[in-house]
Order: C-alpha cells, then sequence, then structure tokens
C-alpha cells in the first residue's frame, strides 16, 4: 500500500464533503431557522510504522460536521403566528417519528384549529397540544405564554441544551432531534417575540471565502497526487530498466 | 462526490428563481385591491448521516461529532399573509372595508362559494349586488331600482330610502365568513379564495360580532403588498442566486481538478 496516495485520498475527500456542506449552508440562505454546519478536520490514525524516534505515523485528514447555533437575523413580519426566539431555547414540535426540536417559529393552525408547524406537525405546549380559539386574536407574550380574549391559554414549550452541538442532530425540515447525549431542560431565559422570524445564520462572505479557500486546498492535494504518481511512475520505470 | 454539491447548488437556485417568481407576483398586484401578498417559506432537505455523532469510534470512546451532509433546501408553502392592506376613502355606497377578520361570501356561477376580502361591488341589471366579475355576493341582496340611497350598517345591514319615503327600508344583511386557518385558503385568482381541508369550514355571521370584523361603508382595502419589502427581498434573492451560482462554478472546478489529475 502506498500511504502517500491514501493521505492524499483522504484529504481530497474531506475538501469534497467540505463543499458540499458549504453548498448545503448556501441553498438555505433564505431557510427561516436554519443553522449552517461547518466542517471540523481531525486527524485520522491509520497505521504506524516502527517504533519510537523510527516512527512513521500514517495519518489523514478526517472530516465531520458541527452545527453552528449561533443565532440568525431577526426580521419582522407582523404576522401574529410568527415567532422568533431570543436566547438558546428551542419550540418542541410533536412529529409521527416523535418529538423534535427547531428554532422555526412560522407557525400555522390546522382545520381543527391547532397550533401546527408547516409540515402540519403539533406545537408542542406545556399543557401539550395548543388549540387556538378562533373568534379572538391571539397574543404571545415575552415568556411564550398565549393568551386570547385576555385569558391565558397555555404557553409554549421552551427548551435549551448546555451544548445543542453534541444534544442535536439535523434531521432536515427545519429540525433537530435529540441524540440523547443530554435532557433538555426547560428554558427559563429565552424571549419570544411576536410577529417576527429568526432568519438563516449563514453569513454569505464566509461561506464563500471558504468555499475559494476550500478549492484551492483541494487543488494542491491534486498537485500532490500528480507529484507523487510522477515520481513513482519514473522510479519504477528506473528500477525495471535496471533489470 | 462534488456531483452532490451540484445538485444542492441547483435546489439552492430553483428556491431562489420561486422566490423571484412570487415576489413578481406581489408586485404585480401592488395595486390590486383585497390582496394578500404572499411569502414563500424554505425548509432544509433531509440530510445523509455519513457518521452518526455518539456511535463507537473505538471501543471506550464515543464519536464526539458526526458527519451529516445536508442535501440543499426547498419551498415548503407559500403562505398568504392576511393583514390589513392600506384602507382607500372612495366614498362608493358599495365599496365596502371589512376591518378585521372575515371574507365576503360570493356565489360563482357554478353554484360554489367563494370568498373574497376586495369589497368592490356593483349592481347588475337585476339590481343585485355582485362583484367586478358579475358573481353575486351571499345572502344575494337587491336593491330597488328607484333607491336614492344605499346605507350599509357596521353589522351588515344594507338599507335603502326612497323618492318621497321619510323611513329607510331593510332590505338585507350581509354576511362574513371567518376561518380558522385562513392562510390554508386557496387563491383561486380574480382575488377569490375557497376554502379547503386546511383552511377548515366557515363560520358564517353577522358582521361586528363574534370576532368578525365590522363593516365600513365607502371604503375600500387595497393589497396589503409593500413594494419596498419586495424590491428588499429580490435584492436579497438574486444576490443568493449568484452565491449558489458560485458554488456550481467550484464544483464544476474541482471536477475539473480531478480530471487534471488523472491526466
Amino acid at each position: 500500500m502506498n500511504y502517500g496516495l491514501y493521505t492524499i485520498f483522504l484529504g481530497m475527500r474531506a475538501r469534497q464533503n467540505t463543499l458540499e456542506t458549504q453548498a448545503n449552508n448556501i441553498a438555505n440562505a433564505s431557510t427561516t431557522g436554519f443553522k449552517a454546519q461547518r466542517m471540523i478536520y481531525s486527524t485520522f490514525e491509520a497505521d504506524k510504522k516502527g517504533t519510537g524516534d523510527r516512527q512513521l505515523l500514517v495519518a489523514g485528514a478526517s472530516a465531520a460536521t458541527n452545527t453552528n447555533f449561533t443565532a440568525g437575523a431577526i426580521q419582522q413580519t407582523g404576522r401574529g403566528l410568527d415567532v422568533a426566539i431570543e436566547g438558546d431555547a428551542f419550540l418542541q414540535v410533536q412529529t409521527p417519528n416523535g418529538i423534535r426540536y427547531t428554532r422555526a417559529g412560522n407557525m400555522t393552525v390546522n382545520d381543527g384549529g391547532q397550533l401546527v408547524n408547516k409540515n402540519g406537525d403539533l406545537v408542542v405546549g406545556e399543557k401539550g397540544p395548543i388549540t387556538i380559539p378562533r373568534d379572538s386574536e391571539l397574543s404571545i407574550g415575552k415568556r411564550g405564554v398565549l393568551s386570547a380574549g385576555g385569558k391565558d391559554i397555555d404557553s409554549l414549550k421552551l427548551v435549551r441544551f448546555n451544548n445543542p452541538a453534541a444534544a442535536l442532530l439535523k434531521d432536515g425540515e427545519s429540525m433537530f432531534v435529540a441524540t440523547g447525549a443530554e435532557a433538555p431542560q426547560a428554558a427559563t431565559d429565552s424571549k419570544v417575540t411576536q410577529g417576527s422570524l429568526e432568519g438563516s445564520n449563514i453569513n454569505s462572505v464566509t461561506e464563500m471565502v471558504a468555499m475559494i479557500n476550500n478549492n484551492r486546498e483541494f487543488e494542491s492535494l491534486q498537485k500532490s497526487l500528480t507529484l507523487l504518481v510522477n515520481d513513482m511512475g519514473r522510479k519504477i520505470s528506473g528500477e525495471i530498466g535496471k533489470l | 462526490m462534488p456531483n452532490r454539491a451540484l445538485l444542492t447548488a441547483a435546489t439552492g437556485m430553483q428556491v431562489q428563481q420561486q422566490n423571484v417568481d412570487n415576489i413578481a407576483n406581489n408586485l404585480a398586484n401592488a395595486s390590486t385591491v383585497g390582496f394578500k401578498r404572499t411569502r414563500l417559506e424554505f425548509q432544509d432537505l433531509m440530510y445523509q448521516n455519513m457518521r452518526t455523532a455518539g456511535a463507537a469510534a473505538n471501543a471506550s470512546t464515543p464519536l464526539p461529532v458526526g458527519l451529516q451532509i445536508g442535501m440543499g433546501a426547498r419551498s415548503i408553502a407559500s403562505e398568504k399573509i392576511f393583514n390589513q392592506g392600506e384602507i382607500k376613502e372612495t366614498q362608493n355606497p358599495l365599496d365596502m372595508l371589512v376591518q378585521g377578520s372575515g371574507f365576503f361570501q360570493v356565489r360563482l356561477a357554478s353554484g360554489e362559494i367563494a370568498y373574497t376580502r376586495a369589497g368592490q361591488f356593483h349592481l347588475n341589471e337585476q339590481g343585485q349586488v355582485v362583484t367586478a366579475g358579475g358573481d353575486q355576493l351571499e345572502p344575494s341582496i337587491s336593491i330597488p331600482t328607484d333607491a336614492t340611497s344605499v346605507t350599509i350598517a357596521k353589522d351588515g345591514t344594507v338599507s335603502t330610502t326612497t323618492a318621497g319615503q321619510s323611513n329607510a327600508q331593510t332590505v338585507g344583511q350581509i354576511q362574513l365568513a371567518i376561518f380558522a386557518n385562513p392562510a390554508g385558503l386557496e387563491a383561486m385568482g380574480g382575488n377569490l379564495f375557497k376554502a379547503t381541508g386546511a383552511s377548515g369550514q366557515p363560520t358564517v355571521g353577522a358582521a361586528n360580532a363574534n370576532g368578525i370584523g365590522a363593516i365600513t361603508q365607502g371604503f375600500v382595502e387595497g393589497s396589503n403588498v409593500s413594494v419596498v419589502e419586495e424590491l428588499v427581498n429580490m435584492i436579497s434573492a438574486q444576490r443568493i442566486y449568484e452565491t449558489n451560482s458560485k458554488v456550481i462554478t467550484t464544483a464544476d472546478r474541482m471536477l475539473g481538478t480531478i480530471n487534471q489529475a488523472v491526466n
């Protein structure tokens, strides 16, 4: 086995994965409550040759994704069923596949008058599913308390994680699923703003710069590959010539 | 594969294309009476879990982070925003404004009921109150041909006076419909909406009671499109479209780089 080739392969594969992640971030520049992902490279140890001072470490880069949970820009919409969360809380949603968490507060009402997200999944309150009266205006307070006609109905269930990057996995459709690394806790410091939405937290400039950089790294690896292959080819031809 | 990045960027471009299509329709209706702007909403697509966080890296250590590659974005909903449009005074006796929630009911030629916020009504040759499209207001209201004035009260009561009569006569009462989820109504064009499973069945009742808005005569509700907001959204959509196209260029370059290596 040629270890140089393998190291270059791992490096190129990691850059390809990075481009795919950047493409997904940019494609979701308008997605409500979207959280950008970033790649983390780490050394991946494939093999060790020899011992002590004469040790040769055979290694390459391995890529992992990490979700960046910083807040996106808050946009005013003036729509009564839009909420933005200031702070680290998530809304809880009941889907057919179980509980999911989201920062996308663009809620709506189903034909039964229940509060749902855009996929029709129930948005959960402290008392379970939330039914909105149809004849009076709904107001949502800073603490997530829903009231209509002067009466409190329920309040949005807001939960938080100490380390959301480890506790949550992306599930698509603007939702996250818990990995089980950490139990959700009640979020008491977050504020809910009615009539606003949290936009995507991607930064186009950062993404573009990272994409150019990534492309150049990929090219450098390709140059190393060409050098290595040509070098090896010459050596092999030379050896064959001596026979 | 850079190929996946190509496809992902294509979904991003498609989303922005639809975004601009929608903005164009909103802007085109910036002067349409009773028009409600549409907002497109986006979601990320599924993720491919190439390595799952928490899975065992070896016997003793779980992987602290996984590798999840997303597949792009899509438009999930086109939501009508039912904010009140700007209020315009017309002094036309058959122009009506609903202040609050509530839709006028219109009986189409097919017999079906449609709903509208566009309160510009006219009389047909039989004296019935109809929309500009000729569809009758439901319940049907006829104005006597010799009426000299028409008065519409806040609760929708229509009364007329005729020459030589001092007392106004009530000729009918306009009823309005409200929905549990107006955003679920289907836009039919012509300022009309149709009830769907998502909107729920309407609750019909007299205006100015039980959460149904009041009717104001002599005013109409303009479009609720904000031209400035749409223009800002359009610029942002165009920029994001461009950024997505850069991803395609980059993915293409990476594929080109691989081809060079094979030389």
